[in-house]
């Protein structure tokens, strides 16, 4: 999780060593640089827009809630606009996993959203027994029983820790602790 | 005397058996943490920050500051070991201290690099106690205008924390202060950039931000990666020999005041001063060839001056809340969580807050040392714990980290989210840092310009009218030149280090 690694010492900017890659296909016309301009132009579109519709509740063009977020939405555009004209569009960035390994990101990501929705539900730790056992078969790649025991081991301790020794109020749900 | 007299003080209150115990732990955790391969003191702190909560303000920041300063340390064991710096400041640790590893000197580098760490941080410390007072002084005589400008002056940081691109480094800023535009307005009370979802009324909780990009997006960044089965070298005795500690002590002492001094100007990072003082190092060495192959002095330069910095980035994270590096970035969002105000108030002589905590700071370095040298083994080994077992136990403790500051699912829903939007701008290669910075600062900004201009009745002119306003605007652009300038010249350094070790 380290801003840069072993291999950037001394890497080469050559994308296939040092762990990047071209942009994805559909998007090499633009570059990452540039879509990352467009998106910012857009965001300051909406800003600008949010700036409009608030004001008229102003005392002034430089007093009000609106000039913040005028100021910003013209910042963005600009910035965004040079970004758009000075970027190379074959600017490389990280490669994106595939396969299987696109497949398990995915669901690790979607388990979150799980854990989302179950927590109020089924209550801490059942949701987190649950969500445990996804997330370990996903991201570890253990097999089934060991996933189910370091799920439990890690619920129950995360749970106890936090509901009762910390005092952290999360929903107590159909398991507790007492 | 008043100085010395809070400063007893603080080590009174820190002395006492709770604080002793936060600074310890906070050490360890951060050692571990930074000793980790790929974990670090940047996702450590944002991800235990929200769990200190349920400690009080003072042993919650004195358990911060222990584990970012143990990140830093711990970093350097890995940098000497495995060749993987976990921040950039540890990249020149790496050139020396992997090349004595090979050699079998792996262990003297580890001593020298303690040492290093542990003169730094006195000499951090010391320079806090006298440099903070007095610049918190100045800041006494602060008014809406005053503060707007100390906000124009942080923005120059995002410069040093923009990585290739500063102008992907100002998109970042500006689209972290467009979400802190969300929720009620300071001068109405109307609600902004809503949409109609009635939880955006109440604003987007710091902590759910900080631990999406921070912590789930650094997760999902290194989907596939286990990085811990590298095999560590023999290491030899930890503790170096007299001639050793006879060359290296002038170069920590010369590293640390270079590092310090360059920590007091607003911006500078410590992976700045790392590679200057390396590049210093490497100059007035009677044997420059030897830099690269295994020098101690190499290991000592910039060890020293990074922790020199880090210690010296307090001034004006204290004084004034500018955070010079990412780690002090989330440091002050734990301030601002404890509802601490960086500024002269926390100086205030009612509150001895920040002196318990330079004195705690003083503590954990002692700790850091009497825990690193004897137990060097034990450290050793935790560099091999296998991420795949960690890193599901780290995305569920972001989620309690979340919810238990606003006992909301909502802020859960929004962490996940920039998550996966954090996953893309890494993978895109967008500094997150300058967001968060302006996402933290962006309140505090357009309250003293709004107040500002409601003063003047709308004119810019309240801005030149005041000296200290004046002076800092005019700190801001010369530091914003200087800043590309000491930036550009890193650059060039580092690229011909670089290649000179690949050589």
């Amino acid at each position: 999780m380290s801003e840069i690694g072993a291999s950037e010492i001394g890497a080469s900017d050559n994308g296939a060593n040092s762990g990047h890659a071209p942009v994805p296909r559909g998007a090499r016309r633009l570059g990452p640089d540039r879509i990352g301009g467009l998106i910012a132009i857009g965001l300051g579109l909406v800003a600008l827009a949010e700036a409009a519709r608030l004001y008229h509740l102003g005392t002034g063009m430089l007093v009000g809630d609106h000039v913040m977020p005028g100021a910003v939405g013209i910042l963005l555009v600009v910035f965004g606009a040079v970004l758009v004209i000075r970027a190379d569009p074959s600017a490389l960035m990280e490669k994106l996993p595939r396969g299987r390994t696109m497949l398990r990101l995915c669901g690790s990501f979607a388990i979150l959203f799980v854990y989302w929705l179950l927590m109020d539900r089924l209550g801490y730790i059942a949701s987190t027994f649950i969500v445990a056992i996804g997330l370990f078969k996903t991201m570890s790649q253990y097999g089934w029983v060991r996933c189910i025991l370091y799920a439990a081991i890690a619920s129950a301790a995360l749970g106890y820790l936090f509901m009762n020794l910390l005092n952290i109020a999360l929903p107590a749900g159909v398991i507790s602790f007492g | 005397m008043d100085t010395i007299h809070l400063l007893i003080e603080g080590f009174g209150s820190a002395l006492t058996p709770t604080n002793l115990l936060m600074a310890m732990l906070g050490a360890l955790i951060g050692s571990v943490a930074g000793m980790i391969p790929g974990v670090g003191p940047t996702p450590a702190i944002a991800i235990l920050m929200p769990l200190t909560t349920a400690l009080g303000p003072t042993q919650g920041i004195i358990m911060l500051s222990g584990i970012y300063y143990g990140a830093i340390y711990g970093g350097s064991t890995t940098a000497i070991l495995l060749n993987i710096p976990a921040e950039l400041q540890a990249v020149p640790v790496c050139f020396d201290g992997y090349p004595l590893a090979k050699k079998g000197r792996g262990g003297p580098a580890l001593g020298i690099a303690a040492i290093s760490s542990f003169v730094a941080g006195v000499l951090g410390v010391i320079g806090l106690v006298f440099f903070a007072p007095l610049l918190a002084d100045q800041a006494l005589a602060f008014g809406p205008p005053e503060y707007f400008a100390l906000m124009v002056l942080t923005l120059t940081v995002i410069v040093n924390l923009s990585g290739n691109s500063v102008i992907k480094g100002l998109i970042m800023g500006l689209a972290g202060y467009l979400l802190s535009l969300v929720g009620m307005g300071p001068a109405s009370t109307q609600a902004r950039f809503t949409f109609g979802i009635e939880p955006l009324t109440a604003g987007i909780e710091m902590i759910s931000v900080i631990i999406g990009l921070f912590a789930i997006a650094e997760v999902f960044h290194s989907f596939g990666e286990h990085a811990s089965e590298s095999q560590v070298p023999k290491l030899g005795s930890v503790y170096p020999r007299l001639s050793d500690l006879r060359d290296t002590v002038p170069t920590m002492l010369r590293s640390g005041v270079v590092g310090f001094l360059l920590g007091l100007l607003p911006g500078c990072s410590p992976a700045v001063s790392a590679f200057l003082s390396y590049d210093l190092e490497k100059r007035i060495a009677p044997k420059p060839e030897e830099f690269g192959q295994g020098a101690l002095r190499g290991v000592a330069a910039p060890e020293a001056a990074g922790n020199a910095t880090c210690s010296a980035g307090f001034v004006p994270l204290f004084t004034l809340g500018i955070p010079s590096s990412p780690p002090l970035a989330i440091l002050l969002a734990g301030l601002m969580i404890y509802g601490l105000q960086p500024g002269p108030m926390l100086f205030d002589g009612s509150n001895n807050f920040v002196w318990v905590i330079i004195a705690s700071m003083f503590i954990g370095n002692v700790m850091l040392v009497v825990l690193h040298l004897p137990l060097v083994g034990i450290w050793v080994k935790l560099t091999q714990i296998p991420l795949r077992i960690l890193k599901p136990l780290i995305l569920l403790l972001c989620v309690v980290g979340v919810y238990s500051v606003r006992n909301s699912m909502f802020d859960v829903l929004v962490s996940f989210i920039l998550g996966g939007v954090g996953y893309f701008l890494k993978k895109g290669k967008w500094p997150l840092v300058p967001f968060i910075l302006c996402f933290m600062l962006g309140p505090l900004t357009e309250r003293s310009f709004v107040q500002s201009m409601s003063i003047s009745d709308g004119s810019f002119s309240i801005f030149v009218e005041s000296p200290i306003a004046l002076t800092i605007l005019v700190f801001a652009a010369g530091l914003f030149v200087v800043s590309i300038a000491l930036m550009r010249r890193a650059h060039i350094r580092r690229r011909d280090l670089q290649l000179a070790v690949t050589e």
